[in-house]
């Protein structure tokens, strides 16, 4: 079965075509500043065995970016499957659906929870259905994963009516990835998933959020209704005083969508740096010689100690935890980040080996000490391949369950 | 040695005569009486209150404050100086900030002759790391906001934690103690302290950050303010009044209730909130642990000792997600000293160093006299 995965950002399109369950890929790519209005045109990058192709074309939407891309799989790759990544799917959807007429009106009462990412996504599945009625598609969620997140972790602390009349609680993000690396971490220790501890660091380049992990569901994630509670990321503040959006509000006599975009764009490593919005720049600039060293040295700090105090919060939430994971660019690539987390967290069971984790290039890579109680675990994460394995599983249950 | 402590808060006045340690006696003014009346009155009555109960002329009066900013690193005596200092901070502390300023200047009127000194909160949390203080905002505009992080009750924590050095010095502890300290006050907070200084804390610029309270909301996805800002059309002064009196236990519960009575009765439709609670609490334990590297020990501090009790027995008998030091058993100690003798211990030590200071000062000079 050939599965076409969708990740849909908010001017880019990423499909990738996996052959299930072989798990081969077939071929990849993505559709780049979709709607353009920069003198730089809409383009498609795609990957073919070695070969990268760049073809420029105009894309005036997610629905004209989804045809350039069928176009160019053409009769080779024909898709059996379209799988799409929905990055919230509020409190509807607990697991990947089946997309039909009924699943999009659902998909669309909840797109203002993520106003970027939804709404174009749930333009391609209909796109999809239009131009090609015949493909089965599914919607996988980030949400999902986190849909176990018990009410004590899951309820802000605000009046219940006011929560229930807008759906405020703690949905959590990056599921998909969190999910996958705990089942690679799983299958790295010998045990099954629902067996398994964990706490989970997806560290983006971009967006950033533990997952705390008890017998292999997630329990707490540090994202919240949104994805800006939590770790400093890229560009998003993350935890911050719940008081200051409004002084900021009253203090700029702003919008509060003007604050939204501010404490979502141009906030975190950015605006702790001012240099940069990329931790590795940042880590980077503070080993340099003069005063900006010290700046940049300190605003690293604020990043690394916030990760590092969500770690232990974590701990003790999955005590005994059977391993941290490290996945997602930042923490796959960058040791200091790992080592400011896990250096000196002897008191959880967990003795980090400085020197294999400066060296962990191939993953999955372990790089506790052999006595630690807590392995450490670098992994790759792989969101395509976690999407099409959902697809699949859903795919085969379904056509299991027509066929008794 | 006698003090009187004025401690202006949310309920209004409450002034204590503390004598030797022990607080003697308290009178509380409700909050409308302190809008209403003139502060010099108010002062006058109180302390006409105090002579008529027998307790004489105080060598101190102590004035606690919620707020005193980098410039006020510990307990200080009150100058004209000082006030106009205090004045300018007003801003930060919209609502504590001009009433303390009319209540000291009511203090130096009444008392001209007794050394009046102001204690704040904010003291213990000064030089707080960099790294703690911190928000990832823009250098600019965390600086416009006044944006980083404070401690708000500060007095329970210096007192608790000097208690439970002591305990844990007694029980053979041989290295810098590392504790878990937990007050318990209408809006709870806890801090890391290692020795005598704080690495970590729940509070923020504001009390509306941390561990949730009575009905303030605590710690949350900050994108809620503007989305609820958004969603109902409000503007910023409303939403900081749901998030600040309309949450917390209040908006989890729908009740009105402490947090003794919270967990000292145990309603099985306030379970929630307990959850809630004990959840936040074994996080920032967690986060606690890792700041410091371990966990020598735990202590409760603030009115609610009930809860503390009860919070104690929760968090101490699980060892299990909490490992033990290796230096053995942590201790857990509910540290129960009421507000008013903590101030008043904190003005009577600064007035001692100061005493001492001026009386170094002064031998110095002499001696530098006589060596000429």
């Amino acid at each position: 079965m050939r599965i076409l995965t969708f990740n849909c950002g908010s001017s880019s399109l990423k499909y990738r075509v996996i052959e299930m369950p072989t798990e081969r890929e077939l071929c990849a790519g993505e559709a780049q500043r979709i709607a353009s209005r920069t003198a730089e045109p809409s383009r498609l990058v795609h990957r073919l065995g070695g070969k990268v192709e760049t073809i420029q074309t105009p894309m005036a939407d997610h629905a004209d970016a989804f045809a350039r891309v069928m176009e160019l799989l053409g009769r080779e790759f024909v898709p059996d499957v379209a799988a799409h990544r929905i990055v919230h799917g509020g409190g509807e959807f607990d697991r990947c659906v089946r997309v039909d007429s009924a699943t999009l009106k659902r998909l669309e009462a909840v797109s203002d929870f993520a106003p970027i990412h939804n709404p174009p996504a749930i333009r391609l599945m209909r796109a999809c259905s239009e131009r090609h009625p015949d493909l089965p598609q599914v919607a996988v969620f980030d949400t999902a994963f986190h849909a176990t997140i018990p009410p004590r972790a899951a309820t802000y602390a605000l009046p219940r009516d006011l929560c229930t009349a807008l759906g405020i609680r703690k949905y959590g993000f990056h599921g998909i990835s969190h999910h996958y690396v705990a089942g690679e971490a799983a299958r790295t220790l010998g045990k099954p998933l629902e067996r398994l501890n964990a706490v989970s660091c997806h560290l983006g380049s971009g967006g950033a959020s533990l997952c705390a992990i008890v017998a292999g569901r997630s329990v707490d994630n540090t994202m919240g209704f949104s994805p800006l509670q939590g770790l400093v990321m890229s560009t998003r503040c993350g935890d911050l005083d719940p008081a200051l959006p409004l002084r900021l509000v009253a203090h700029r006599s702003a919008r509060p969508a003007e604050i939204e975009r501010e404490l979502n764009e141009r906030s975190g490593v950015l605006g702790l740096s001012r240099i940069s919005s990329d931790l590795r720049d940042v880590l980077r600039g503070a080993q340099e010689p003069g005063d900006r060293a010290l700046d940049l040295r300190q605003a690293a700090s604020v990043y690394l100690w916030r990760l590092r105090k969500y770690l232990g919060a974590y701990l003790a939430v999955v005590h005994p935890a059977d391993a941290v994971i490290f996945t997602d660019t930042l923490g796959e690539t960058v040791p200091e980040v790992r080592h400011a987390a896990c250096i000196g967290m002897e008191a959880f069971g967990l003795k980090l080996d400085v020197s294999r984790n400066l060296s962990a290039r191939n993953l999955p890579a372990d790089v506790a000490t052999d006595d630690s109680l807590v392995r450490v675990l670098v992994i790759a994460t792989n969101e395509e391949l976690a999407i099409a394995r959902e697809a699949y599983r859903l795919f085969c249950d379904g056509v299991r369950t027509e066929q008794p | 040695m006698n003090s009187i402590v004025l401690d202006p808060n949310d309920g209004g006045l409450t002034s204590t005569y503390v004598s030797d340690g022990r607080s003697l006696c308290t009178v509380s003014a409700p909050a409308e009486r302190c809008d209403e009346e003139d502060p010099i009155s108010l002062v006058c009555s109180i302390e006409a209150g105090f002579r008529s109960a027998g307790h004489g002329v105080p060598h101190l009066i102590a004035v606690r404050a919620i707020f005193g900013g980098e410039v006020f690193p510990a307990p200080t005596r009150v100058t004209a100086d000082v006030i106009a200092a205090l004045d300018s901070l007003s801003p930060m502390a919209p609502l504590h900030g001009p009433r303390l300023v009319n209540l000291l200047r009511a203090c130096s009127h009444t008392w001209p002759d007794v050394p009046l000194f102001v204690v704040f909160e904010t003291s213990f949390f000064v030089s707080l790391p960099m790294r703690e203080q911190r928000y990832a905002l823009d250098s600019s505009t965390a600086e416009a906001l006044g944006a980083r992080r404070w401690g708000f009750h500060g007095i329970h924590h210096e007192a608790a934690c000097a208690h439970l050095r002591r305990e844990l010095r007694a029980s053979g502890l041989r290295e810098i103690p590392r504790i878990l300290s937990v007050c318990l006050e209408p809006k709870p907070e806890a801090a890391a302290v290692v020795g005598a200084r704080p690495v970590m804390v729940t509070g923020g610029t504001t009390p509306t950050d941390g561990l949730p309270g009575e009905t303030i909301c605590g710690e949350m996805d900050p994108a809620l303010a503007l989305i609820i800002a958004r969603r109902m059309g409000w503007g910023p002064e409303r939403v900081n009044l749901l998030l600040t009196r309309e949450s917390g236990l209040l908006g989890m519960t729908g009740r009105r209730i402490t947090f003794d009575d919270l967990f000292g009765n145990e309603r099985p439709e306030e379970e929630l909130a307990r959850e809630v609670f004990r959840y936040r609490l074994l996080l920032t334990a967690g986060a606690a642990v890792a700041a410091m590297g371990r966990l020598d020990g735990l202590v409760f501090s603030g009115r609610y000792t009930q809860a503390g009790r009860s919070l104690a027995r929760w968090l101490g008998e699980r060892p299990a997600f909490l490992p033990q030091p290796p230096s053995g058993n942590r201790i857990v100690e509910v540290f129960v000293r009421p507000i008013g003798e903590l101030v008043a211990e904190a003005a009577a030590r600064a007035w001692l160093t100061q005493e001492m200071d001026a009386r170094a000062g002064a031998e110095e000079r002499s001696s530098t006299a006589i060596a000429r």
